[in-house]
């Protein structure tokens, strides 16, 4: 994993949005993912296999093409939730506040690098647990606004059930604000995870 | 030497390394916070009356690293609200400080306009192999901007990091010149996003 030295993990490369995974965009404001489903890519970029620890890794990547409009990525409405078949909440469709409200119950809620109390535990054998915390908090994406013209990008990590399906299919809801207009356009993206 | 002797000097050695062992197990390290905030450059400021929303989370923070003997804690919550505050008063026309209220909505109080609340977002330290080795410290902290119905205006993260000597660990200023590195790029880079931010500079001439 990490020598006694304090070398740092490499940062995830940024690419143009469209070779990521998926990619959506609404009101000039594009959004891109790509779940970190590899154990090797988590290898690298987190020291450890994520997956096998129960933590999924989501790269969110946000650029702003709107001339005017300033979107503000709101952290704590990003979850994870059981994908619908036939439900009336279609992908990409922009959702009110009491929509993303009722549809997010019983999701899994974006979870902050803080409460990943586990990341102790799970590197026990690192030399380095120090780097793989900063590692994890220095990737992650924060509640920021993103002005016109101005892109950014940044993980959210999820914890998954123990317990789980060799094959889970989840619906990834990504809200961004619009603080003059006091609406939020909601992204929504289908992930499949799987096995540890 | 009687055997009798022997045994006495073996338990009375025994006692005291057992003593030494069981002191050592709860010895904790509490490292000095800074008491002066960082120096700010002046900006041209934003016409708002400001409520610097100091939460208990905020107060209580701290950098805590615990080994199987000891546990080293540097405190953060003075110093985090002291320079909030500091790089508010430089961005703001008026400033009023609140502590105790930890909710993050409206309204807003005594009068202000707007509701900013800073968070320490992560703070972490590495460990050099040696005392003469690189220590790093890196440190997050959040702003968020809420009008006074609680709706998001603006919010930013602002990323710092620090490197010194490691030191000696048990000295009471150990990583004090890294901490201070990173509060200077902290609230330094803070002053700058606030102050240029069309958005609130907008939303200070809607009022």
């Amino acid at each position: 994993m990490l020598g006694c030295s304090a070398q740092r993990l490499p940062d995830y490369p940024t690419l143009p949005l469209s070779e990521y995974g998926q990619m959506k965009t609404q009101d000039g404001v594009t959004v891109a993912v790509h779940p970190m489903t590899d154990s090797q890519e988590t290898e690298k970029y987190f020291g450890m296999n994520l997956l096998k620890h129960d933590t999924l890794v989501v790269l969110v990547a946000v650029e702003n093409h709107s001339p005017t409009v300033n979107f503000i990525i709101q952290k704590d409405r990003i979850s994870l939730k059981e994908t619908l078949s036939g439900g009336s909440n279609k992908i990409g469709q922009n959702t009110s506040e009491s929509a993303l409200a009722a549809v997010t119950g019983g999701a899994i809620l974006v979870c902050p690098v803080a409460a990943l109390v586990t990341i102790p535990f799970m590197v026990q054998a690192a030399t380095n647990t120090a780097e793989i915390k900063r590692n994890f908090a220095a990737k992650e994406l924060h509640q920021e606004t993103i002005s016109p013209g101005n892109a950014k990008n940044g993980f959210v990590y999820f914890r998954l059930p123990p317990e789980r399906s060799a094959q889970m299919q989840k619906t990834l809801s990504i809200s961004l604000w619009d603080p003059i207009g006091k609406r939020s356009n909601i992204f929504e993206y289908q992930i499949e995870i799987g096995s540890k | 030497m009687t055997a009798s002797l022997l045994n006495r000097v073996i338990a009375v050695c025994s006692f005291a390394l057992m003593s030494m062992m069981i002191a050592g197990c709860c010895a904790t390290i509490v490292y000095n916070e800074p008491t002066k905030p960082v120096a700010l450059e002046p900006v041209q400021k934003v016409d708002l009356k400001v409520e610097l929303r100091l939460t208990s989370a905020l107060r209580k923070s701290q950098w805590e690293h615990k080994e199987v003997t000891m546990t080293y804690q540097q405190p953060l919550g003075n110093t985090l609200s002291m320079n909030s505050e500091a790089a508010a008063k430089v961005v703001f026309k008026q400033v009023l400080v609140i502590s105790g209220n930890d909710k993050a909505d409206g309204p807003c109080a005594n009068g202000a306009d707007v509701i900013l609340i800073p968070a320490l977002a992560s703070v972490e330290r590495d460990r050099p192999a040696t005392m003469f080795g690189t220590q790093t410290t890196s440190m997050q902290v959040t702003w968020t901007l809420l009008d006074c119905e609680g709706n998001l205006l603006w919010a930013t993260t602002v990323a710092g990091e620090g490197k010194g000597p490691l030191g000696n660990l048990v000295s009471k200023n150990q990583g004090r010149p890294q901490l201070d590195i990173v509060l200077q790029e902290i609230f330094g880079k803070s002053v700058k996003e606030m102050s240029a931010s069309d958005v609130i500079r907008q939303y200070a001439a809607s009022r």
